[in-house]
């Protein structure tokens, strides 16, 4: 299972730490058990655990079928627990940063940034039809980039819609989605969008390598969005 | 395969051996008779190969015989007759009784296959002791095999199975899979269009993102810059139970039909095959097989298209639909539908036929007459006139390139899907997408004039004529737009639609930022665009369009109102676009002003020409001198030491950024490095100065193309689908012909690997129309002047050869062009030269030889 998936009494965990991130993991945990029609079960890491072994416990309870998700703090403390857990598990992770302004009761906006590639919108896609049916309004976000960046762009009057609609058509064909554009670096815009476009949470489909220079979009945003993210494991070959 | 399934195809054309009718030829005479009649009905051919004498009575309503027996000559005379009326060797079953003989020789009919034949579907009916050769099969029975043969033919026609197609890979272009990714692009890729409506390739059952549309060319809903086409009735629509699964789809450009197998789906897959037909303009006709329990019986054949009402009914056994306003532009369409059984097989065949009209509803009448008459005369007579249609037009115009398979396959389709994109009666607005998407709203640029006219003046002058009839037609709104501005003469919009009053947005993205789109206000070269298209197309065909002089002379008008005279006596035109959009509100832009400059001394010749003559516009009295003299004072940047024009006043002070310190071209540089920074670089989207080399090389400097290439190309990011094909055309005027190859290629592969990312919304028609004139004006170096055609060819070092055809004042042409010689065909005296020599008169063909 790499994606959120409906299923009869899913379970959203609740991972709950030491320190005092409580509320706000599991407000989120309930706003996303609220829109996948899950319960949420609180899962408490026992302080003394060393982060090898509060991950494995994490993944244990992710690995079952009724797990959906797990929602961890996704602070600097945090840190060696949550990118364990992010990169081991197949199951999507919810992230809630430090500096979430937002714990949101009901999530209405989730910011979808894509790259283009087949992969990562097949990772992410049952992801994004749950949120999707669930209510959600889904923003795209697409950054042009030295790889990116289009050959051709004719008028941007004609050129812009047509675009986004074929993008959209290929990776995001879901009614209500609609597509921000960028140029630069991904990692720069995605919490900027998010926060310019109020999200309610960033969904990022990840490779789950955080190696020297890899992963640089998960990593800035995951510090410096204001909303919950989920980070969503792209399948290996 | 059952007793009544021998071949279990259904062929267009059945060719036997005499000899295979033995030793029962006297009485089954009656019998062959009544099936090929029954054939010929249903547009299938029957030949019959070495009947030594005159047919009976009997055979002679349908079949036509072909002598000389079992001899090649006699293959390859059939294969010839049959691909003039559209049908490969793909297409043919021929029915012998000696192919083999008992000692393992070749029989007799083995002579028949010759290797243009290897396609055809070869049956020996004889005893063949010694075995038939490869690809021959043999099913024994003589004659009554060859009477089951035909039997099965007329019972697959009858019946309504779908057809079959000729794939040469020469001709056909084919996708697999029903991947999402490609889908809306192998729609566009996969349209077809007669006559200036168009049906795109979607596949029939509703599939995710698929987009199915009917348009029709020049039929906008929607006011000011919303003006976009309007999408008319859907025909195509089938229910599948499933749908397939993996399926593989060939549009065959030679006939003009694209077809659809279902992969891996046992003896009995799910086909389809379509048509728009040429024959009978807004007719359109698809024919569909499956199990039957795979395809239930369909409901309207009409459906509403995404985006718009529709009405619809049905009255006397035809279906009828109707989209658009009551009072405004629409399209109609009737249709009828027939379904049957072939054994397990249920069979759907559904004909429509579409009306439209600009600027009201259009009557049904029409389009259930044509329907009725199409249906009346049944889907094969519809498919073989089709056929032979195509079969005619490319015998007149096409591109054969000998050592380069895909960019000949390129090449046809560029010209297959402008040939869809036009019409001939009328006025035809051909906007940027032609009428396969709604990409670009369907509005009109330069692309239409510059890139498009001249190709179709070549293809079909007629079709271009209505090209120009389009802008003629809307000169009083783009007089009005230049009195509006307190200026003389006309001026056209930058994006037209309907009425010919401007329709550019005011506004776009550029990726995420918002920007002003000043093009509709500041692209003024378009009103000198539009003049040259009718000037090119009066001058490559030859035909006088008396309107064009009175649109020169209103086009000129406007350049001498435009234009600011400076205390020095030198003339200048402000604050305006060129092509190259990287830099906006310039001064003295050099392709405008020259455009300028040709215009006001092409209005001046004209009028001097029609002195005297009705055709003559009003003028007023010494008018054609100020023009001539506001042309001569007309600056255009060209600086004699370097032998460079400068883009517009002050390019040359930019930041001197080159593109490969960028990216790789072809590259939007405006996306990557943002508006100011490219607007501050002397980076450009396109080729602009260099426009002038292409579109009016009279009025450059003589040898200044080579110093302008070389300065110019290194800061172009052909972030425009217009640049690559034109700077091909360039290159290999400049004597780089391998150079003009690389970059026409990546022009062949725009839409075809979809390298825009944006041919899901509609073919790239100016890029299409840039292809012919690399290849033509520009490998080729065929240019009319004074009423001669020259040639000035060039050739990549990878062709062993070039053949063009294509229509040119009045004679259709045929250029056969090598790297040592060229030949020029004309069906009638036509005159014709090499650069700097004097015209001859071809009559038949002439060789040419640059002088050692």
């Amino acid at each position: 299972m790499t994606a959120l998936r409906a299923a009869v009494a899913a379970q959203v965990l609740a991972v709950l730490g030491q320190r005092d991130a409580g509320p706000p993991v599991v407000q989120t945990a309930e706003a996303i058990a609220r829109i996948a029609g899950a319960e949420v079960r609180p899962l408490r890491l026992a302080a003394d655990l060393t982060p090898p072994r509060a991950t494995a416990r994490v993944l244990r309870a992710l690995h079952r079928p009724r797990s959906l998700t797990a929602v961890l703090a996704g602070d600097e403390v945090s840190r060696p627990v949550w990118q364990r857990v992010a990169q081991r598990s197949d199951k999507p992770v919810v992230l809630v940063p430090a500096g979430a302004r937002n714990r949101p009761q009901q999530i209405r906006r989730v910011l979808l940034p894509l790259d283009g590639t087949a992969r990562s919108a097949a990772a992410v896609a049952p992801t994004a039809e749950l949120l999707a049916r669930g209510g959600a309004e889904l923003v795209v976000l697409h950054v042009f980039d030295a790889e990116t960046v289009p050959k051709f762009w004719d008028q941007p009057a004609h050129a812009g819609p047509a675009w986004t609609e074929e993008f959209l058509a290929r990776y995001c064909n879901l009614p209500g989605a609609r597509m921000e554009l960028r140029s630069g670096a991904a990692a720069e815009h995605v919490a900027q969008v998010a926060a310019a476009e109020q999200a309610d949470m960033i969904a990022l489909a990840w490779s789950q390598q955080l190696g020297q220079g890899r992963a640089p979009v998960v990593l800035r945003t995951v510090l410096e969005a204001e909303v919950p993210v989920i980070l969503v494991p792209i399948p290996a070959d | 395969m059952t007793a009544s399934e021998l071949t279990g195809r259904t062929f267009a054309a059945v060719a036997f051996t005499w000899e295979a009718c033995a030793p029962y030829q006297g009485r089954l005479v009656g019998a062959l008779g009544r099936r090929a009649a029954a054939l010929r009905a249903c547009g299938v051919d029957v030949i019959v190969i070495g009947h030594g004498g005159v047919l009976p009575a009997a055979l002679r309503p349908g079949c036509r015989p072909v002598r000389a027996g079992g001899s090649p000559a006699a293959m390859r005379r059939i294969l010839g007759a049959l691909a003039g009326r559209g049908v490969g060797p793909g297409l043919l079953l021929l029915v012998g009784s000696q192919f083999g003989r008992p000692g393992g020789e070749p029989g007799p009919d083995s002579l028949l296959l010759v290797p243009e034949a290897a396609r055809v579907y070869a049956v020996s009916v004889g005893p063949e002791p010694g075995g038939v050769p490869a690809g021959v099969t043999h099913v024994a029975g003589g004659s009554r095999t060859l009477l089951a043969l035909l039997d099965e033919q007329v019972r697959r026609h009858a019946r309504r199975r779908v057809p079959e197609i000729d794939e040469d890979p020469a001709w056909i272009l084919s996708k697999t899979g029903t991947g999402p990714l490609r889908r809306r692009v192998t729609e566009s890729l996969f349209t077809l269009g007669a006559e200036g409506l168009a049906t795109r390739g979607s596949v029939e059952e509703e599939a995710p993102g698929a987009q199915p549309m009917v348009l029709a060319a020049g039929v906008y809903d929607g006011a000011g810059s919303g003006q976009h086409l309007l999408p008319g009735p859907l025909w195509a629509h089938l229910a599948f139970e499933p749908p397939p699964a993996h399926d593989r789809r060939v549009l065959d450009l030679r006939t003009g039909v694209l077809e659809r197998t279902e992969l891996a789906a046992g003896a009995c897959p799910l086909r389809t095959l379509r048509l728009a037909s040429i024959t009978v303009p807004g007719v359109v006709a698809m024919r569909a097989e499956a199990v039957a329990a795979r395809l239930p019986w369909p409901r309207d054949p009409l459906r509403r298209p995404a985006g718009a009402e529709m009405t619809a009914g049905r009255q006397d056994g035809t279906y009828w639909a109707r989209v658009g306003a009551d009072r405004g532009p629409g399209i109609a369409a009737a249709a009828v539908q027939r379904t049957g059984r072939d054994g397990a097989v249920r069979t759907v065949q559904r004909m429509a036929a579409y009306a439209s009209g600009d600027r009201r509803q259009p009557e049904l009448r029409p389009a259930v007459e044509a329907l009725r008459a199409a249906d009346s005369a049944g889907f094969g007579r519809l498919l073989a006139d089709h056929r032979a249609a195509w079969a005619h037009r490319w015998e007149a115009v096409d591109i054969q390139v000998r050592g380069d398979p895909e960019a000949q396959l390129a090449f046809r389709f560029a010209l297959f899907q402008l040939w869809c994109a036009i019409k001939a009666h009328g006025e035809l607005p051909v906007g940027a997408r032609g009428v396969s998407g709604t990409g670009y709203s369907g509005h009109v640029f330069w692309d239409a004039d510059v890139f498009v006219l001249p190709a179709v003046a070549a293809m079909d002058p007629a079709a271009a004529a209505a090209m120009v009839r389009y802008r003629l037609r809307r000169l009083a709104p783009a007089r009005a737009r230049a009195r509006a501005a307190g200026l003389d003469g006309a001026r056209f919009p930058w994006e037209s639609a309907a009425t010919g009053d401007d329709v550019t947005p005011a506004g776009g993205r550029l990726g995420g930022q918002r920007i002003p789109i000043l093009t509709g206000q500041l692209e003024e070269h378009i009103t000198a665009d539009v003049a040259w298209a009718a000037v090119h197309y009066a001058s490559w065909t030859g035909l006088r369009t008396p309107a064009a002089t009175l649109l020169l002379a209103e086009t000129a008008r406007y350049w001498a109102s435009r234009c600011r005279l400076d205390a020095g006596g030198r003339v200048h035109i402000d604050d305006v676009i060129g092509p190259d959009e990287y830099h906006e509100r310039v001064n003295d832009n050099a392709f405008t002003n020259v455009m300028a400059r040709w215009n006001l001394r092409a209005a001046a010749a004209a009028a001097g020409a029609a002195h005297g003559s009705a055709d003559r516009p009003g003028m007023a009295p010494g008018e054609a001198g100020h023009w001539r003299d506001l042309a001569a004072r007309i600056v255009d940047g060209y600086d004699q030491a370097t032998g460079r024009y400068e883009q517009f006043a002050g390019y040359f002070t930019l930041e001197p950024l080159l593109i490969k310190d960028v990216a790789a071209p072809p590259v939007a540089a405006d996306l990557l490095l943002g508006r100011d920074r490219v607007s501050r670089s002397q980076l450009i989207k396109q080729p602009d100065v260099l426009m002038l080399h292409h579109l009016v090389p009279d009025q450059v400097e003589p040898g200044s193309l080579g110093p302008n290439l070389d300065y110019y190309d290194p800061r172009t990011a052909h972030g425009s689908s217009l640049s690559p094909a034109i700077t091909a055309s360039l290159l290999a005027r400049a004597g780089r012909p391998d150079e003009a190859l690389a970059m026409l290629r990546i022009a062949l592969a725009l839409d075809l690997d979809d390298l825009t990312g944006m041919t899901g919304s509609g073919l790239h028609l100016a890029n299409m129309g840039g292809i012919w004139q690399a290849v033509v004006a520009g490998l080729a170096g065929a240019r009319v002047q004074d009423g001669a055609l020259t040639v000035d060819p060039v050739l990549p070092g990878a062709w062993d050869g070039l053949q063009l055809r294509f229509r040119c004042l009045g004679r259709k042409v045929r250029l056969d062009i090598t790297h040592d010689r060229t030949q020029i065909w004309a069906d009638g005296p036509l005159a014709a030269a090499l650069p700097g020599q004097a015209p001859r008169t071809v009559a038949g063909s002439l060789t040419l030889r640059r002088p050692e």
